[in-house]
Parts: C-alpha cells; structure tokens; sequence
C-alpha cells in the first residue's frame, strides 16, 4: 500500500542543511497496524505528514495504491488522500464553530455525498461511537476523550482505507486513552483499516503489529 | 454547501464579537458615506436630463474678448435666434428668455397682496414646446401668444390666491405692468437649472421685441435642433450669420453652443445673467472630488476589513488547516472566506441603509440639497447601492480569500504553532495608506478652512458691515424715493444713504474703456450708476480728486465718474492726473473723471480685482437704496426701515439684503467644499482608527506569551506599551512622510483657483500630522495597555 524509497527531508539554515528524514525505506502492507516512536525531534511528525501527502519529501520517491505521488499534480493528490487517508490529531482539531454532527459531515461535503447520504452516513457514525445524544453540541461542551471520538469519527466518515494518527491519545488521561487505542484495535481488526500512529507510550504501541523507532531522522530498527 | 458556509460564518462573526463590530462598524459607515454620495451625484448629474428633447437642446452662449480677457456668458443678443431659425436648416425652433430687471426682484401686487420675486422671466411662447413644462390650466398655443399675458406656477399661484382659480385675474408687477394670467405650470423640478416662478410672453417687453440687434447681448436663447442636426457644424453656421449682420470693428463676442445636458456641470466659468441661476450651477470638478472621497472611503473600509482579517489570520489557518487535512480544496476555501465577507457586507449594507436615513437631514444641510427617502429607494440607487457591496466584497474579500486559503496544513500535526504572523508588509502596506489618506484629508480641511477665512477678513478695499441694501424698484414714482429717503435720514441710526444700481459682490453693467488715442486697446469695466454719497456708504478710500457730483439733467453734454486704480492705470495717468480727463469708450457723451478710489473687490476672490467705474450717466435705473447704520441692534432698526419704507412705498413688498451676507455668499461653494472635506476627514480617521485599534488588539492577543514573559523577568508597564505600540506608531511615521509632499500638490493645486490665496505654512503639515499621531497613540496604547496590565501568569499558561 504504502512503499517510501530513499526518503530525504532537510531545511536549510543558512548554508547547512538539517535533516529532518533521512534515506528512509519504508514498505507498509495494506491492513497493518504501525506505531512510530521515538524522542521527540526525531522526525516522526514530518514521516507522517509525508504518508499523509501534507507535506513533500525533498529527494527520494513515494508510492501510494501504486501511485506516484510526488509526480501527481496538487488536485489529484488532494483527490487521493482525501478519498483514500483519514487524520486524527492529538489536539482534536475540531472546528469549534461547528456542531458534533457538522464537524462529523464537513469531509463528506468536500468528497461531494449528497445530503441524503451525509446525513445517514453521519447518523452511522454517531450511533457507532455512541454519541449521538452530543450531536448537537460544540467542541467546547466535550471531554476531551469525546472529542477525541468526534476526532475519530470525522476521519472515518469517508470510509478511508488509512487512518493516519498523531499521538491521538497525548491530551486524554488514560482511561479515555485506552478506550481510543482499543477502537483503533477494532477498526484495525473488524474494518480493516490500516492504521499508522505516531505515539509515545510503549504501551500503546503494543496496540499495533508493527513498531518503527526512529532517531535522527534514521529508522534505528524495527 | 453555501448554506454550510453561511451558518459557520454566522457563528463566527457571533463568536469574534469584537472583530465582527469594527468590521461592521467600519464597512457600514464607509458604505454609508460611500452612498451619500453616490446619491448627491447622481442627483448633481440628473439636472435638466428630464426634459424630453434635451438631447437635441442648445443654448447659446457668447465669449466676449476684450484685449486678451475672455468672458463667456450665457446670453446672447435678442436677433440671433430668430435670424439662425429662418436662416439655417437643421433648427426646429428657438425661445428667448429675458430676466425681469436682469434677475432683480420684481414686485407682484394682487389687491393687496405684496410679493416678490427674483424668478420672473420674459420669454417666446416656444418656450413650452422646447422645454417639458406641463401645462396644470389654459391651453399651450395660446397662454403666450400675446404682450400682457403671463403664466405660474403652482406654487406661485397658491402664494398668490390660495385656492381660487387665478385664470383670467390680473396682477401688476413693479408697479406700471397690468398683465393677465392665462395659465398654471406645473412648479419646475428641484432638479432643474431653471426655475421661473412666473413666465410673461417676451412681446409684453416692447423694447426687448420690437428691435432686434446685434449687440445687446441680454438674453438667454435656447435651440431646438431638428434629429440628427451636428451641432459643431451649426456653430460654424452661426459664427457665419454673424458675420454677415456684424461689421469687424463691432463684433466683440464669438458664439457657441453649449448642450443642455451640459448646462448644470460645465458652466462653472460663464457669468450668468438669463434665466438659469449661478447659484443652482453645480460643478463637474466638485463632482470629481466627491468620486475620489468616495472611493478612498470605501477603499479604507475594505482596507480595515482585508486588515482584520489576516490580523486574525493564526486563529483562522488553524481552520485553514484542518479543512485541507479532512480535503477541502482551495477553491472551498475561497469560497468560505467570500462567504463571509458577503455576509459581513451584507449587515453592513442593512446598518447603513438605517444610517442613510438617520443622517440624511444632516447631509442635505452639509450639501444644500432635498433628498428625500424616496431618492434612496429608487431602483436605481438600490441597483447601484447593490453593486457597490457586490464590488465591495470582492474587493476586500480578495485577500482575506487568496492568502487565508493558502495555509498549508502540515503545521497541524506539529505539537505548537509557528508564531510568527505573516503578511505583516501587507499589512503594514495597509495601514500607510489609510493613514497617509487621513493625513491629506486633514491638510485639505485645515487649508480649506483658512483659506475661507482668509477671504472672509480680507481687506476688501471697502466696508460691507451694517450696510443694508433696500430695493426701491417698485416705486411708483421719484416722489415715492424722495419720501423713503427723507424717512430713512429720520432714523437716528442710519448714517448716510446712497441710490445705487447694484453693489459690490452683485456685478454691475458691463462696459469697456480704451486708451485715449487707440480705439483698439480696450479693458472690460463694471460700471454702476449711483449717487455721490456710495462714497461715504461704501467707506472707500477716496485716493485723488472728490465723489461724483450730484446729477443735473438728462441732456447734459458730459457725465462724472470715479474711477479705482486698475482702470486710471490702464489709462496711463496717475491718480492724481486722472482728475478731469475723459475715459474714453464708456458712454456716448464723454464721461469725466472727477476721482480715483483705490482698488476694492467687487467680484470673489477667485478673480483678480478688475476695472470698475461708478458713474452718475442716465443709462441705468438705480433700483437700491444702500443704507449704512451704526446700530447693533439690527431687528429694532429694521423694524423702523420697514416702518419708513411702508409709509413712503404703502404698495410695495419691504425687501432687503446684507451686504456683508451677500459677500459671504459668494463663497457659498467653497463653504460647502470645506463642510464635506471636513466630515470625511473625520469619517476616513474614524474608520482608520478602527483598522488600528484592531490591528493593535490582534498584535496583543498574539504577543500575549512574550508580554507575560518578559514581564515575569521585570519589564515595567510603560515599556510594555512602549514595545507594542512602536511599531504602528512608525507606520503613521512613514503615512505622514508620505501625504506631507502628497497633500501638498493637491492643495497647491487646488488653491490655484484663487486669485488671492493663502501661502502654504509648514504648520497645516504639522498639525494635520500630528492630529493623526495623537489619536493613533491614544488607539493603540489603550491596546497596549490593556495587553501589559494583564496577569502574566494567566498568559503564559493559555498557552
């Protein structure tokens, strides 16, 4: 699903260059569950933002559902991602002027369902997470455990085929973070969704089948 | 999806109250006055364009050249129209207007009722054919046919009668003309150059019908051209007829045509004696500027809200972010923020459609107008009103659009935000220019302020305070005059009485002299007709020989005049040899200089003082009693004028002017110019400031961290201030810096109207400057302030 070749990521501070990824080789199969770790500075956010397509590589080539993307224009590659990727962020990044239910439909409005079909794919999504009593009210009115589930359900309305997360438990106490690593499992295993998570805690990866420990921008081992 | 990005805009206005109110406030008030404007324009633009024909209307105008001076007036001698009329093709028909007594007022008895009025105009009965003047009684082929039949208006025929049937009555006018009313017009429209209250058949004007000639150019002549008639060429048809009527050494004027639709905007330099008044003249470069404030209006206000916008430009990439991240395109995004510039534009356009109509009253006062809530809400101005917000908010939803929509959001997955605010040169860029544009507004109001007050304590040349001029042209008879000035010389405060046909800031009969010897080397001189005692009234500066003297008889071989200094100069004697030599060229009989006063403004400032000559020649009437006082209490004294007055003159309506208001009159445009400039001025400071009391808001929210911080490490509060406001404080700098040279120019410029003007001090720069820097420090350090007081310790962990 997901092969990176010969990944180089450098910004350039005067005449040297600090690299942020260096000569990463990566190959992700479709259905796995992957947790990246490693000291903070050590690249992980970057390497997800690359698989997530927010952000480009500057040598090395990147192949997704046998896709070229570094060589996709702009528009085709926001089409791809946002068919196929969904994102969950450690701060939530909900829209705060919009309702549980709204922040739950925007991406169905930008894939373009109509409103027949996002209303129902939402409802699904409510009644899955059990939220649908919040469903009309703000961020603001949520723990930050529900939030997280709004989060997650907004990223898999789509019905995307790769969740990528970023320390999606990091602001949650550890019941609430439980609770999401334990839907991650059962997304992973039932929905077969292919999960990339960047996290932290040794314990939650162990969620996962598969960890990539990275430093300096290297992968250190596997 | 619209609906979507409606509803999320809605709640965010609702959640950035503070945002959401200087942006409404600012977009409100700049459409507002934007409107206003448009609306002032639009009706400025609309005179005389109701007149069916008017496409096909022309007057005909003449410049007259006397040695290098050019004066263009609007009216013309009474044989030329009817000689294009047989003469040429392509003309369908003319009219003539005359204004009674050469637009002085004219007295109307009707039993006992006294009226007057300046609006009565002699005139061929095409008039109705050429003009849309509805008819409300009588017939159009006959209410003008012949001498002593006359028509009013509504308004006038209700003054007159109050709701009898004035058709068929009779009513005499100054006295001696019996005339009869055949008819009712519909009062002219507010909009409307002419403005007659009274139209009399021309014919009634023996001396003005029965001989036609060539050289008294008193009348003010309209054509009706046939379809599809070149007017260019006619022009040249003319000048041709004219040629052919009037010998070379006679033909002192050239004529031209000016199309009706150019009459309101385009005569601002011709001197007006016919039937269309100078004071309802408006003026295209007056139109101009009024465009220019209106557009640097709106474009503060669509500065302050592209400035707002990107203030809040970290909260919103934020949005930004995350919308790309779940898959929004740019063109959603675009989409978004033009949706709620829409909508903030739209609840500006509703508040200032209410502020329209709260201040309207104002307006009209500040620009002399009657527009009503009606003119508003005419298609027109609504379509256009529409299409100013539809211009608005493309305009100022540019760039909150294209730069906010361009975030990228892989800074979401970083665990803080970069700080820094981009766009700040933009900004910057934005700030400069409202600023550098309320700088140059703030010079124009000072400059236009003291350059009316110079003209206003000007040396005149001569005294206008408590001179009251008095009409006397409804007498019936010289006894009637002897009487009045008897009564008024009874009246302890009147000091001295002069007859007069006309006064200062008022014109007088246009005449020319030349020097002695050369027939060929004239100079254009304003005579008026007087008795000796103008000296004494007029408080002039006698500088050579005496005041006329006192008028013999009729067959006189010779008359007197006095001369000022222009006119003995051109003549080439000093004042002093001046006394008892001829001017050769005013009068048939030769006029005799018995003295030389100096050099006095009988015209605006505007002019450079020219020749002028008051004389004792029989050639005029003296319809002005000038009356000067020494009393301030004014209303007991006019009561005892108007008591002599009635006594003497028992048919006769009492009407009076100031001298000193009559002069101030004359800047009346100017007055008008300033009031505007001065109220924009503090429009466009008003809505910068907004812009800047955002802007500083923004810039403290943002700095937050760094203010806790360095205060947790001992900065004091006034050097807080001192950091956050610096850099606006700078960009007022630069706006300053930039407007001084700018402002400068176009006073310059603008004072180059002016014969007599102002010298541009440093101090106008200075003030208007500093102005702008006081009320931008008071702006930003209540910001600043508020930011360096707050608790450190609550900044620093928001974060």
């Amino acid at each position: 699903m997901i092969k990176l070749e010969k990944i180089y990521r450098w910004y350039q501070t005067g005449s040297t260059r600090n690299f942020v990824l260096r000569d990463i080789n990566l190959e992700i199969e479709e259905g796995s569950f992957v947790s990246i770790m490693g000291p903070s500075g050590s690249g992980k956010s970057t390497l997800l933002n690359v698989i997530g397509m927010l952000d480009q590589a500057d040598e090395g080539s990147y192949t997704f559902m046998d896709q070229d993307v570094f060589r996709l224009k702009e528009k085709q590659r926001v089409e791809l991602y946002k068919k196929h990727i969904g994102f969950v962020f450690q701060a939530y990044h909900l829209i705060d002027e919009l309702t549980v239910f709204e922040n739950i439909e925007t991406p169905l409005i930008y894939q373009g369902y109509k409103g027949s079909e996002r209303k129902s794919i939402v409802s699904d999504m409510l009644d899955r997470f059990q939220i649908v009593g919040k469903k009309d009210l703000f961020p603001n009115q949520l723990s930050g455990g529900q939030q997280q589930l709004v989060g997650i359900a907004r990223a898999l309305a789509g019905s995307p085929k790769l969740l990528l997360a970023d320390e999606p438990t990091g602001n949650l106490n550890s019941r609430q973070g439980e609770e999401i690593m334990d839907l991650f499992k059962k997304l992973n295993e039932e929905d077969k969704v292919t999960i990339i998570q960047v996290t932290h805690s040794e314990k939650n990866a162990t969620y996962g089948n598969r960890i990539i420990n990275l430093l300096d921008g290297r992968i250190e081992q596997e | 999806m619209l609906f979507q990005y409606f509803k999320l805009s809605w709640r965010n206005l609702l959640k950035n109250r503070q945002f959401s109110l200087l942006n409404i406030l600012g977009l409100s008030s700049g459409l507002a006055i934007a409107l206003l404007l448009l609306l002032y324009i639009r009706d400025e633009k609309s005179f005389d364009q109701y007149h069916e024909n008017v496409d096909r209307i022309q007057r005909i105008c003449l410049t007259m050249n006397y040695d290098g001076n050019e004066r263009k007036v609007t009216t013309a001698p009474n044989s030329i129209g009817p000689a294009i009329l047989e003469n040429l093709s392509g003309v369908k028909d003319q009219v003539r207007t005359l204004n009674h007594n050469f637009g002085d007022i004219a007295f109307i008895n009707s039993g006992e009722k006294q009226i007057s009025t300046r609006h009565l105009i002699w005139a061929d009965p095409s008039i109705l054919n050429i003009f849309d003047i509805p008819l409300l009684n009588g017939t159009k082929n006959e209410v003008l046919s012949a001498p002593g039949k006359v028509i009013l208006s509504d308004r006038m025929a209700k003054t007159i009668f109050g709701d009898e049937d004035p058709v068929g009555k009779r009513i005499k006018i100054d006295q001696y003309l019996d005339v009869e009313i055949t008819g009712i017009y519909a009062d002219f429209p507010q909009n409307s150059s002419m403005n007659p209250e009274i139209i009399g058949s021309f014919n009634t004007m023996e001396w003005a019908s029965k001989e036609l000639v060539w050289s008294n150019a008193s009348f003010e002549t309209f054509l009706l051209l046939e379809q599809g008639t070149d007017s260019k060429l006619l022009e040249q048809q003319i000048e041709g007829l004219v040629a052919r009527n009037v010998a070379q050494e006679d033909r002192y004027y050239s004529v031209w045509l000016q199309p009706m639709r150019d009459l309101h905007l385009h005569s601002t330099e011709m001197q007006f004696t016919g039937a269309v008044v100078a004071s309802k003249t408006g003026d295209s470069r007056q139109i101009n500027l009024l465009l220019i404030l209106a557009l640097i209006i709106l474009g503060i206000a669509a500065t302050n809200y592209m400035n707002l916008s990107t203030a809040r430009s970290l909260a919103q990439s934020k949005e930004v972010g995350i919308n790309k991240a779940i898959g929004a395109h740019r063109s959603h995004l675009i989409t978004r923020y033009y949706v709620e510039t829409f909508l903030l534009v739209g609840i500006s356009m509703i508040i200032a459609a209410l502020l329209i109509f709260t201040i309207l009253p104002f307006f009209n006062q500040v620009v002399d107008k009657q527009l009503s809530i009606q003119d508003v809400l005419s298609p027109k101005i609504i379509i256009s009103s529409l299409a100013v917000g539809g211009v608005l908010t493309l305009l100022s939803g540019l760039y909150p659009a294209l730069y906010l929509s361009g975030f990228q959001p892989k800074f979401l997955l970083n665990t803080s935000f970069r700080k820094q605010s981009t766009a700040g040169n933009f900004r910057k860029a934005l700030v400069i220019t409202q600023f550098s544009a309320s700088v140059v507004l703030i010079v124009g109001t000072i400059v236009c302020y003291k350059q009316i007050q110079f003209i206003q304590q000007k040396n005149l040349g001569f005294n206008p305070e408590q001179v009251i001029a008095i009409s006397t042209a409804a007498a019936e008879d010289i006894g009637q005059i002897e009487s009045l000035r008897d009564g008024f010389s009874s009246i302890s405060s009147v000091e001295a009485i002069a007859r007069a046909q006309t006064y200062p800031g008022k014109g007088g009969s246009g005449r020319s002299i030349h020097i002695p010897g050369y027939p060929e080397k004239v100079l254009p001189v304003t005579t008026n007709q007087v008795t000796p005692e103008i000296v004494e009234v007029l408080d002039m500066h006698i500088i050579a020989g005496q005041t006329l003297p006192q008028r013999s008889h009729k067959d006189d071989p010779f008359c007197s005049i006095i001369l000022n200094q222009k006119a003995v100069k051109f003549l080439g004697y000093s004042p002093e040899e001046a006394i008892g030599k001829e001017a050769p060229g005013l009068f048939q009989k030769p006029a005799i200089i018995t003295g030389v006063v100096s050099d006095f403004h009988f015209n605006s400032l505007h002019q450079p003082i020219g020749a002028y000559a008051f004389h004792n020649n029989f050639t005029e009437g003296r319809p002005y009693m000038l009356v000067k006082t020494n009393t301030s209490n004014i209303s007991d004294l006019l009561s005892q004028l108007q008591t002599a007055f009635k006594k003497s003159l028992p048919h006769s309506a009492f009407v009076y002017e100031f001298l000193s208001q009559e002069i101030e009159q004359l800047y009346a445009g100017e007055k008008r110019t300033a009031k505007v400039v001065l109220l924009f001025s503090i429009l466009a400071i008003l809505v910068a400031c907004l812009g800047l009391f955002g802007l500083a808001a923004f810039t403290s929210e943002q700095r937050r961290k760094e203010i806790g911080i360095r205060k947790v490490l001992g900065a004091s509060i006034a050097g807080l201030v001192q950091l956050l406001s610096v850099d606006f404080i700078r960009l007022v700098f630069i706006a300053i810096l930039i407007s001084v040279p700018l402002s400068w120019w176009l006073m310059h410029t603008w004072l180059e109207n002016y014969a007599y003007k102002i010298e541009l001090s440093l101090w106008y720069f200075a003030a208007a400057g500093l102005i702008t820097l006081l009320i931008a420090i008071q702006t930003v350090s209540f910001q600043a302030i508020r930011a360096a007081i707050s608790n450190p310790v609550k900044s620093i962990r928001t974060e």
